[in-house]
């Protein structure tokens, strides 16, 4: 399962957003509250997805959309899911930070949508989740929910995972060059428990996905996790282009 | 060397044949299924230019993840077949390949300053109009693939960046290798860079055993094989079967037998254009045999040609940049001879000249499908010698559809009436 499927009108690519609007995300990074800079990188990667799905002034429905904002509740933001063409025409919503982290109910939401949508996109590139927390989960352990998306897929590759991770404590050393940083390339690297949980939550990059980040400039080790410490703006940027990083035709 | 022959961008040209000097030239233009579905601009392109002693084409394929490729591709293909088209065939390969890179770098500056006056719509949604500045910040980028053969000197100049594909074959078929090519999809030209990721490919040698060479954008991925041996109709085929993929892309082919003759049959009539009065436009009488034609024109500042299918009313409308321009029609069919070109008409356009890189490239708009779209009784009428309004012509741009409330309402409004009708004829006539 090489994850080599184009993206492709016919054949879109699924990503589903799980972001944490806890109340913990009105908390300020740098100049600005978590959820504002969440909020900014989310457009950054739709304009990106749009710039990748554009030819001349035509946007192709190469990606199909699903974002579930979630605190105590899970909210499903879009109404469904949307093609990137439809997103364009709605723009970019906004989060309000409340409540608390019920991480697992987001991903049982997730594998609620991929159950339904898995057998009509078998052709598709394997879809991917990507989860953004600025914290631990509160309620039960998602961990278990995960593994099951993990085993989900397509014909192109299991569903990909990729943990956001907004906290400056998650690695024992900081990152000093986001474009020169390898990845978390082993447990060791980590600095606590729930960041090593993320790091078995979190799916190997493939390496098509590894070589479109090249193209971004980014220096990922192959068969780095895709868990993403976002301890600063750039960080979140890079994180973000992971989940755009599909292959399209 | 005559006008540089450019395919129209917005439509899709299916296999034609034509014959220049002794040379067979095929070619097929098809966009990508999306572009189609959409109406959109194909971002492959193809020029070529030729007569009795030489042959110049280039194939283009415009990077879509670049901002508006199908200009970068058009823009770059008319200057490589202009530039080669008059080029003193090149002594060895770093001298030619040198002379490129000044081409290229030459070429980068003119089109930069296009490309940044390239208008986005205001009324476009936000997202789409970040997206469009972005890419017009990072310019508009294309692969190439170009050549010139030198029928006096038996010899072939190519050249290239990307993965556009020159392939080369002897009298039996067979295809010959080329050891040295390196088809590289990084390596690009763009508007803002000028040659991107190293130096263009290129190739000099002599055309002693090869009896045809094909050239050919990446759309034919896989199938490529196919080109090893087609006619048109095959072509054809396998450009539908390839658009019915999921990953179809444009697709662009030109292939060159070399000592080539069509049958031995006398060429097209040549066609007698006439000035349509009061109108920048020509029309003429059918030819016999004739498949499209292809109009010739010529102004102070540049020389083009626009195609014009036979199946459509037999008409041009010019549309280009304001000045006198010099019009000649010819009559081409895939399997004859073309016509001569016809005497000479003049026609003024008084269109302001834009800035729009697109009109200045390709400054003729007048798609088939417009004039397809004309009543039968409007196209009779110009056959007879009645002047077409030029509104009538004009109908480059579909109307806008009707808001739904307002179909929604005049649905509404025709089922009442219906209802009334029929109420009333209960009443009054039984």
């Amino acid at each position: 399962m090489p994850y080599t499927a184009v993206a492709t009108s016919t054949t879109p690519v699924l990503i589903i957003y799980l972001l944490d609007i806890s109340g913990s995300m009105g908390q300020m990074l740098g100049d600005k509250r978590r959820i504002e800079i969440v909020s900014d990188a989310l457009q950054e990667i739709a304009t990106e997805m749009v710039a990748r799905s554009t030819k001349g002034e035509l946007v192709a429905p190469r990606y199909r959309l699903a974002i579930y904002a979630y605190e105590s509740q899970v909210h499903d933001v879009l109404g469904g899911i949307r093609t990137i063409d439809q997103f364009v025409r709605d723009g970019i919503p906004e989060f309000s930070p409340r409540g608390g982290t019920n991480t697992a109910a987001a991903f049982l939401a997730a594998e609620n949508l991929l159950a339904q949508e898995l057998p009509y996109i078998q052709a598709h590139p394997a879809p991917l989740i990507c989860h953004m927390t600025d914290g631990e989960y509160q309620g039960d352990d998602p961990t278990p929910i995960v593994q099951r998306i993990m085993q989900m897929g397509t014909q192109d590759g299991n569903v990909l995972v990729e943990n956001i991770f907004i906290s400056d404590k998650i690695l024992k050393q900081p990152i000093e060059d986001v474009y020169s940083w390898q990845g978390v390339l082993s447990e060791a690297d980590l600095a606590n428990d729930y960041a090593r949980t993320l790091l078995r939550m979190s799916s190997p990059i493939p390496e098509s996905y590894r070589l479109e980040m090249q193209e971004f400039g980014y220096n990922l080790q192959a068969g780095a996790p895709m868990l993403f410490p976002a301890q600063t703006r750039e960080l979140i940027r890079m994180a973000f282009t992971m989940s755009g990083a599909t292959p399209v035709a | 060397m005559p006008h540089i022959v450019t395919l129209n961008q917005e439509t899709d040209t299916p296999a034609r044949r034509e014959y220049i000097g002794s040379v067979a030239l095929t070619y097929l233009y098809d966009r990508s299924r999306d572009s189609q579905q959409a109406g959109g601009r194909g971002q492959d392109f193809i020029a070529f230019c030729g007569n009795e002693r030489r042959l110049a084409f280039a194939i283009c394929d415009g990077v879509s993840q670049s901002f508006h490729g199908d200009l970068a591709a058009r823009f770059l293909g008319e200057k490589l077949v202009g530039w080669l088209a008059e080029l003193p065939f090149p002594d060895d390969a770093e001298t030619f390949r040198a002379a490129l890179s000044a081409q290229l770098a030459a070429w980068q500056l003119e089109a930069e300053a296009l490309i940044a006056a390239q208008p986005i719509r205001p009324d476009l949604p936000p997202l789409l109009r970040d997206a469009l500045m972005r890419k017009r910040e990072n310019g508009s980028e294309s692969m190439f693939l170009a050549a010139l053969i030198d029928h006096t000197a038996g010899a072939l100049a190519a050249c290239w960046m990307g993965d556009l594909r020159l392939r080369l074959f002897d009298d039996k078929g067979e295809e010959l290798p080329l050891p040295e090519a390196r088809w590289e999809t990084r390596q690009r030209w763009s508007s803002r860079f000028g040659a991107k990721n190293g130096a263009p490919q290129v190739l000099l040698m002599a055309l002693h055993g090869v009896a045809r060479l094909t050239a050919h954008s990446d759309g034919f991925g896989s199938r490529s094989d196919m080109l090893k041996r087609f006619t048109l109709e095959s072509l054809d085929a396998l450009a539908d079967e390839l658009l019915s993929l999921p990953t179809s892309d444009d697709l662009s082919l030109l292939d060159v037998v070399l000592n080539s003759a069509p049958e031995p049959r006398a060429p097209l009539e040549t066609p007698l254009p006439q000035h349509v009065q009061g109108e920048p436009a020509l029309r003429w009488q059918p030819v016999a045999g004739a498949e499209w034609y292809r109009v010739w024109l010529e102004s102070e500042r540049r020389s083009f040609t626009v195609d014009v299918l036979a199946s459509e009313s037999p008409t041009f409308l010019l549309k280009a940049p304001e000045g006198v321009y010099t019009c000649r029609v010819q009559a081409l069919s895939n399997h004859r001879a073309p016509s001569a070109l016809s005497a000479a008409v003049q026609l003024e356009s008084a269109l302001l000249p834009e800035p729009d890189i697109a009109r200045r490239a390709e400054p003729m708009h007048t798609k088939p499908a417009a004039l397809e779209m004309l009543a039968p009784a409007q196209a009779s009428a110009s056959a007879v010698g009645q002047p077409r309004a030029v509104s009538q012509l004009k109908k480059e741009t579909p109307a806008a559809a009707e808001p739904f409330a307002w179909r929604l309402v005049t649905a509404i409004a025709a089922a009442i009436s219906a209802g009334v009708a029929i109420v009333w004829y209960f009443v009054h006539m039984r």
